[in-house]
């Protein structure tokens, strides 16, 4: 199996269901922390850093489900693409711009992603407060339009019908005309800012009665939406597959109507999916000017668009378990004897990764970072200093052929990027590259690739979760294999935040359930030791720094 | 009667309990409290309006703590006071338009002429004088700082002058001062 780094998760998001996949609703309630101690997140246009994570508690999923709203909404609506483009022109100008226009969504993006997942996970407003003091207002701002609805289902569905048609507005025809590189934010009227619309909104209350007449009437013959309607609290089954056709309906039917509440006030609205043909709009006149945009219109997938959209966000995370570790990139006059190394048992540990994926996770004490993108071929060794600090050593073995790194004595493993691992690298590091030796470290979305891997109907993904806990830090790992009868892939192997493993195993569950070969299998682990403990070891040990480059 | 308007705001700092030099969110709302408006969404506006710059920075953050300002700063005094003056002239037909936004433009245009707390129930009084004539909005649009003109539409900023006219405000010798009071 090979993979090419795609381009960039692409701009297909639409309104997805919220929590059944983005929060469960069945998790056990955290231990209550003191104030303000949840992990820290930030979102910045196309994904997002979560760190400060300690246990697997409410706190910190709220933390990563915050951020992930932040780009559901960003996605799927036209001033959020716009603040993308604007930020993607990277230059100065363009990121004060870019700020400039992405500060007007504030108020819309902290209130939807502040109440949204806090109602998820059953949070009320005093444990929000208590986890995120900032946020109780954005709370209280999101609950002035939620708290009007007859039932939690449709709160759900006010909240994200009010945010994302206070993003739906028609930006991108006066963007063009004045030209992405000049657009300033003066350009833009007030009703057409999310922050004025989403204030417009507040003051403008919906009708509730006429609203659910007019769902009764969309799905008179569908009991469920009975059923969803008179539940009194939320569960993560009302927003399944089974019932997503109605999620579907009353998304239209509550967005068409907070849409019609902002034309009555001169705020004009895009339609639901309004946003797609903006984009359309926007990259046909950015291929003509040549602008560098790297925001992509995907082909709608086979599967079932929302669970692989669910997936694509999730993986939006770059997960940091702690400081980055010292390191130091060795002379290369050091033998390769030197390098052998633990833990578990001796061995030597090739690692063959992209250089900004090196870079990110070390700190090199001798400002030698930047060089060591460059080559992307090292042995690794890892060991307590003197004063008791971890520290890893790297030495260059890009001219090396493989014949040195193969010894008698003890055993080669490798771990290697899977966006580098193709028949070219196995042929270039021959021999050192088998499966039981190997394991490739998953830095292109799956997303993208799971529908091309699994195109082939015998191949399976097979995969397992795993914990580990080094010196306190909570890294855990997925681990999957792309199997055909009787032949298993290399190990793939991707760690990320406990709320993100919560996600994945939703995705996995939802995309198995609808006829995608996917399926759990714990045997993953124990087929590829011992070479998986040590390879893990290495990694949530040495590396802090987790996801897609 | 003060002058300068930094000084303007100490009275109501002292009747807000604000005595620390710098404040948060929390203490700052007391101070919001002063302007009567309940609505949660203008007192994040209010707050939105005076956080510090590097609250906004490149992207969204989710952040546990809070951030604080500097109340002996002068600009950041002028920009408080400026934000509750602004708290309560949008009652008076200004609705339509954000805290940030009326902050924004309103000392090119509005001179800020007293401020006090009323004896009874501690609402904010202010008395505000228009600055410039408040009919030629070219002239005024360009008036504005030039960061401001790149954020604020030049049709939302005549929309604004148009309310401001309506509500009594005028230049040259029809122009005295205007007493509000917080609602």
């Amino acid at each position: 199996m090979q993979a090419s780094r795609p381009v960039r998760p692409a701009a297909r998001f639409s309104s997805v269901p919220p929590s059944s996949l983005a929060v469960p609703a069945d998790q056990p309630d955290g231990e209550r922390r003191p104030l303000g101690s949840g992990g820290e997140g930030w979102f910045a246009y196309e994904g997002w850093l979560l760190g400060g994570v300690r246990e697997s508690g409410k706190a910190d999923q709220f933390a990563s489900a915050h951020e992930s709203h932040h780009k559901q909404l960003a996605d799927s609506t036209a001033f959020g693409l716009l603040c993308r483009a604007l930020r993607q022109l990277e230059s100065t100008e363009a990121a004060r711009r870019a700020r400039a226009f992405n500060r007007t969504t504030a108020p819309v993006q902290e209130a939807f992603a502040s109440w949204t997942p806090a109602t998820a996970i059953g949070w009320t407003r005093n444990d929000l407060y208590a986890a995120y003091p900032a946020y109780a207002g954005h709370w209280d701002v999101m609950d002035r339009i939620t708290s009007l609805a007859p039932s939690p289902y449709l709160a759900v569905h006010a909240a994200h019908a009010s945010a994302r048609a206070s993003m739906q507005a028609p930006v991108i025809d006066i963007a063009l005309q004045v030209g992405l590189r000049d657009l300033e934010l003066a350009d833009i009227p007030r009703r057409l800012r999310p922050d004025h619309r989403f204030a417009t909104l507040q003051r403008h209350p919906i009708d509730w009665k006429a609203l659910v007449a007019r769902i009764d009437a969309a799905l008179v013959a569908d009991p469920r939406w009975a059923e969803l309607q008179s539940a009194r609290s939320l569960s993560a089954e009302m927003f399944s597959s089974p019932v997503r056709t109605i999620w579907a309906t009353v998304n239209d039917t509550v967005y068409a109507a907070f849409a019609e509440i902002l034309d009555a006030n001169h705020c004009p609205t895009l339609t639901n999916e309004g946003h797609h043909g903006e984009l359309r709009s926007l990259l046909a006149a950015a291929a003509e000017d040549a602008l560098p945009l790297t925001l992509t219109m995907a082909d709608p997938p086979a599967i079932d668009r929302t669970t692989l959209v669910v997936l694509a966000n999730a993986e939006s995370e770059t997960y940091v378990s702690g400081p980055l570790g010292p390191a130091q990139l060795l002379p290369t006059d050091i033998t390769i004897d030197h390098m052998v190394t633990g833990p578990v048992s001796p061995h030597l540990l090739l690692c063959l990764r992209q250089g900004a994926s090196t870079a990110r996770n070390f700190d090199f004490a001798d400002r030698r970072g930047p060089d060591v993108g460059s080559s992307r071929a090292h042995l690794r060794r890892g060991e307590l200093d003197d004063a008791g600090e971890f520290r890893v050593s790297l030495l260059d073995v890009a001219d090396q052929p493989p014949s040195a790194l193969l010894r008698e004595d003890v055993p080669t493993y490798s771990i290697v990027d899977l966006s580098r691992f193709d028949t070219e690298l196995v042929r270039r590091w021959d021999g050192l590259i088998s499966s039981q030796r190997t394991a490739l470290v998953i830095d292109v979305p799956l997303a993208e690739n799971l529908p091309v891997w699994l195109a082939n109907e015998d191949a399976t993904l097979r995969y397992a979760f795993i914990r580990t806990q080094p010196q306190g830090r909570i890294v855990p790992f997925l681990l999957a294999t792309i199997s055909l009868p009787d032949v298993h892939s290399h190990l793939m192997l991707r760690a990320m935040s406990p709320a993100t493993v919560r996600v994945l195993r939703a995705a996995f569950d939802e995309l198995s359930q609808q006829g995608m070969q996917i399926t759990q299998d714990n045997t993953v682990v124990e087929r590829y030791e011992p070479m998986l403990g040590i390879v893990l070891a290495h990694l949530a040990i040495e590396e802090r720094v987790f996801g897609i480059l | 009667m003060m002058t300068a308007s930094a000084d303007l705001l100490q009275p109501l700092l002292d009747a807000a309990a604000l005595t620390d030099d710098l404040a948060g969110p929390d203490a700052l709302r007391r101070l919001w409290a002063l302007v009567g408006d309940d609505d949660p969404r203008r007192e994040e506006e209010f707050l939105d309006a005076i956080s510090p710059d590097d609250a906004h920075d490149d992207g969204l953050p989710l952040r546990v703590g809070q951030w604080t300002i500097d109340l002996t700063a002068t600009a950041v005094r002028t920009g408080v006071l400026t934000a509750l003056v602004a708290g309560v002239l949008i009652p008076h037909g200004l609705d339509d338009f954000a805290i940030g936004f009326v902050t924004a433009v309103l000392p090119t245009v509005i001179q800020i002429e007293r401020v006090q707390l009323s004896a009874g129930d501690q609402r904010l009084l202010v008395e505000l004088r228009a600055k410039r004539d408040l009919g030629s909005e070219d002239e005024l649009y360009r008036a504005l700082p030039r960061s401001v003109r790149k954020e604020i539409n030049r049709y939302d900023f005549a929309d604004f002058l148009e309310r401001l006219r309506d509500a009594g405000f005028a230049s040259g010798p029809a122009g005295g001062p205007i007493q509000l009071r917080a609602p």
